[in-house]
């Protein structure tokens, strides 16, 4: 079976540094693949990247979604295309309420993949379910987009978007950032509840811990801007007991 | 008569001789009105012109009541509801008089030595149905020089819509006496042609727990300049000064306010949200001045400015004056570009980058839009503005 993301011998630079180095890995659809790494790696690179945003330039290297090249695709077309990325840090969008932008940013994405779009009372019955499921009430549907929410509350309003654009593939970039343990556990299991045989993820994180609530099946360890080493999920456990140190050394001989 | 007769015959000789202000007058540094207009005005109508297609505002709004100035010259008015009467300005000279203490003010000098029609509308109780007055020119020839005063008596309230289209050349000024109590909701709508000049000069004197509540919206129009002075006289009185200006193409748009804290526990709050496109200019100069004895004033200013192009310009001249030693007051002032990253996150999630920049602009006005919802009528205008506001993004786009 073919890989539902390729990334093949990725090599991208930021204002002239390269960040990454030839990295290359796959997931495969209803996979969950992790990659941790120390600061610095190119864990963010990696992600924006993926979502395409600017100045991050491909010096070498392919990536391919269900075999199609992201390369010359604009954000908007890859998500369109299936890929969605959840921002470690969501970005707050004043005058422009939750509900508004949730329901463009569906009615966009079903209209590029040529579906009907969804009139006013479809669409508020089909994203307050889909809230109802991540606990988020109505009121957080109707103020300004992430403004004043706790960094719970961000990141659930990500995983909700998640739930609602319906990805093919999704990349959570620190989603554990930020959360205390119990909003930690809230989001694992909204984004539990979306893993299924068609999707693919790809987990970046820092620390282990997310990792005991959202189970993946993979581990890579991204160092200098490589993937260094790619395991089960005791690697996970390992890294928590030892360290980046053993692997941070390997690169930069 | 005569008394009127004489003022205007004054502002004539002042106007003669001092025409409009330069640059080197401060409060017109940034709108050099002798650089830009002409010293006379020969082509003012004098008669009513008939069949004007005129872009009402409350065009949807069935209860609304309607006054037209077309060219200057008030179309006639509809049937007045109870509590609201509409009489001559020159039956009323000492108005004109005690308003226009400082005849030097070239504003005042300029609209009275020109003025085609002076009107004065006494508000004697709370007003449900909203009040738009519409100003239109009908040809770059057009000259309209018109001047009306609102008297709000105790208790009285009003929704007022004020709106600006055409051609040529509008001053307008508009005072506002607010007795105890008062209320009004003023909603300014400036949206003329490229080659229109707008002054429109609105002053507002407020007596104890009046409140004064501005919107003011600038899509258009050649030279505007959109001034708004408030007088608290009295305690409990509060004004919102509200604008949103957005402007492209060669358009110079002024924004100038003061606020004139002359009495203890009076509060304002001033906010601008400016967008320049192309090589607009845009300009915010506002002034809050607390008094010696103005003790537990509150107020604040910010404006914001979001450039869409390089070549744009925006001046800002926030200022406070403060002489009083108990009060509140903050001032901030910020120019950017559009968030590139919020831009990123938008279309991250499938909105195409045009859709996107709109949502984020719309979204930078919407806080100004959004002091509608009180008024009468608010629904339905912020739905036609943010129609109006949506078609100038995408002309700009």
């Amino acid at each position: 079976m073919s890989a539902l993301l390729e990334i093949k011998n990725l090599h991208v630079s930021v204002a002239d540094t390269q960040i990454l180095k030839g990295l290359s890995l796959s997931v495969s659809a209803g996979e969950v693949h992790a990659i941790m790494g120390p600061n610095g790696s190119g864990k963010s690179t990696l992600s924006y990247v993926l979502a395409g945003r600017d100045g991050y330039e491909i010096t070498e290297g392919d990536i391919l979604l269900n075999g199609v090249s992201l390369k010359d695709m604009n954000p908007e077309d890859r998500a369109i295309a299936g890929l969605f990325l959840a921002f470690q840090y969501p970005l707050e969008i004043p005058g422009v309420t939750n509900m508004t932008f949730l329901k463009t940013s569906v009615n966009a994405v079903r209209r590029g993949r040529g579906e009907e779009e969804l009139d006013a009372a479809s669409f508020l019955r089909f994203v307050r379910e889909k809230a109802k499921a991540l606990r988020l009430d109505d009121d957080m549907l109707k103020r300004p987009l992430n403004v004043g929410f706790s960094g719970g509350e961000k990141k659930r309003n990500e995983i909700l978007q998640m739930s609602v654009l319906e990805p093919m593939m999704a990349i959570l970039d620190e989603t554990d950032s930020g959360l205390d343990i119990d909003a930690l556990k809230t989001v694992a299991e909204g984004v539990n509840a979306l893993r299924d045989a068609q999707r693919g993820m790809l987990v970046i994180t820092h620390y282990q811990r997310l990792l005991d609530y959202i189970k993946p099946d993979i581990v890579h360890i991204l160092a200098g801007g490589q993937i260094v080493k790619t395991g089960s999920p005791e690697l996970a456990l390992e890294l928590e007991k030892s360290g980046y140190a053993d692997y941070v050394g390997e690169v930069v001989a | 008569m005569t008394s009127f007769n004489h003022m205007q015959q004054e502002a004539k000789e002042i106007f003669a001789a001092h025409g409009w202000p330069n640059k080197r007058n401060e409060d017109w540094h940034y709108t050099d009105l002798s650089a830009r207009l002409p010293s006379s005005f020969q082509n003012q109508s004098l008669e009513l012109s008939e069949d004007v297609h005129i872009d009402n505002l409350t065009c949807d709004v069935e209860e609304a009541l309607q006054l037209n100035f077309i060219n200057g010259l008030l179309t006639e008015a509809g049937e007045l509801p109870d509590g609201l009467e509409i009489s001559a300005l020159i039956d009323n000279p000492d108005l004109v008089q005690q308003s226009d203490e400082d005849i030097t003010d070239p504003l005042l000098y300029a609209n009275l030595a020109h003025l085609e029609t002076g009107i004065v509308i006494d508000v004697s109780q709370v007003i449900e149905e909203p009040m738009e007055i519409h100003f239109h020119n009908t040809s770059a020839e057009e000259a309209s020089f018109v001047r009306i005063i609102f008297r709000l008596a105790e208790g009285a309230s009003l929704t007022l819509l004020e709106s600006h289209s055409g051609w040529g050349h509008t001053q307008l000024v508009s005072d506002v006496y607010q007795h105890e109590d008062s209320m009004l909701r003023h909603l300014k709508l400036h949206q003329a042609e490229d080659s229109q000049v707008s002054l429109l000069l609105n002053r507002v004197s407020l007596d104890a727990r009046a409140q004064y509540h501005n919107v003011a919206i600038s899509l258009s129009g050649g030279l505007g300049r959109l001034e708004t002075r408030v007088t608290f006289n009295a305690p409990g009185g509060h004004a919102g000064l509200a604008t949103a200006l957005l402007s492209g193409g060669k358009q110079h748009i002024d924004i100038t306010t003061r606020l004139n804290h002359l009495s203890a526990d009076t509060t304002s709050d001033t906010v601008a949200r400016t967008i320049l496109d192309d090589e607009a200019c845009g300009i915010f100069q506002g002034k809050v001045i607390v008094h010696e004895d103005a003790q537990r004033v509150e107020a604040t200013q910010k404006s914001d400015a979001l450039m869409l192009s390089a070549d744009a310009m925006m001046n800002v001249k926030p200022e406070l004056e403060i002489y009083a030693d108990d009060v509140a007051c903050a001032h901030g002032s910020a120019i950017g570009e559009i968030d590139h990253e919020a831009l990123f996150f938008l279309r991250s999630r499938g909105i195409g980058e045009e859709a996107a920049r709109i949502m984020l602009v719309e979204g930078f006005v919407s806080e100004i839009l959004g002091r509608l919802d009180d008024f009468a009528a608010g629904a339905v205008l912020q739905e036609n503005l943010l129609k109006r506001v949506a078609t100038f993004l995408k002309k700009s786009a």
